[in-house]
């Protein structure tokens, strides 16, 4: 990763937040959760040995395969943006995503999970900043944010 | 039922201790391989609840369960790392906390 991306910005003249990045990102981070989903739909469907039946899925493939890109637009998203601010603006994800699965699977949701969808994700948006700012060591705290993105895909 | 909310705590913990691990990476607590192989571990069997629990649960129940990670993780900050929760982060904690729970109680 670039190690020193963190002081660059800090220093550097304010570069433009890289929208179509993000955008691309999320687009990314949406996709790999449904068609893990995707997969495990079918998987599930023929009850023998679920685990081994998502490995032949094509979409668990593709999911898995999406992981290294996510990182990989994830660093360059961050050689030219502030982790402060790009880190809370990927929890956009969790309201596309389920959105998105409401629309392809059909999964029914109550007000309940969409009003909890929303307060998760001005939670996570108001936790990451400070998470990120308290944070004395840049190389660490970028290694966190990171990490972060590494789970979940 | 039992199983699932096994699974979603699981999955919880197994990210927590794992980004536990990568902070202690970060502070240079030990050597990076004894912290990552344990990490990367706990990352793959973390990979195998989650897909296990994608049959169980809808994606859109178990992504904002399994979103608790925001709390743990920054409990686990200041609990392990003594990394200072001001005003700002705990709100953010509550705001996490009740959606969690709305979702968790649906």
């Amino acid at each position: 990763m670039t190690p020193q991306a963190g002081t660059i910005v800090v220093s550097a003249k304010p570069k433009a937040f890289p929208a179509a990045l993000l955008i691309l990102l999320l687009f990314l981070d949406s996709s790999a959760w449904l068609m893990a989903k995707l997969a495990s739909n079918v998987a599930a469907g023929e009850h023998t040995n679920y685990l081994a039946g998502l490995l032949d899925q094509p979409w668990m493939w593709l999911a898995l395969a999406i992981g290294p890109l996510q990182l990989y637009v994830w660093t360059r998203i961050l050689a030219s943006a502030e982790i402060s601010l790009a880190f809370p603006l990927t929890s956009l994800a969790y309201p596309i995503t389920i959105g998105a699965s409401v629309l392809l699977f059909h999964e029914e949701l109550t007000w309940r999970v969409w009003v909890g969808v929303v307060l998760i994700t001005l939670g996570a948006a108001v936790l990451d900043p400070a998470r990120q700012t308290n944070c004395i060591n840049n190389d660490s705290s970028k290694e966190d944010g990171e990490n972060d993105r590494i789970f979940n895909h | 039922m039992m199983m699932t909310g096994f699974l979603v705590a699981f999955c919880i913990l197994a990210e927590t201790v794992e980004q536990m691990l990568y902070r202690a990476v970060g502070k240079r607590l030990a050597p990076a391989a004894r912290l990552l192989t344990p990490a990367i571990g706990l990352h793959l069997v973390g990979f195998l609840a989650w897909l296990e629990l994608l049959r169980l649960l809808p994606l859109g129940v178990a992504l904002p369960l399994t979103a608790l990670t925001h709390v743990t993780i920054a409990m686990a900050g200041k609990i392990f790392f003594g990394e200072r929760v001001d005003a700002r982060r705990w709100v953010g904690i509550f705001l996490v906390m009740a959606g969690f729970s709305l979702v968790a109680t649906s």
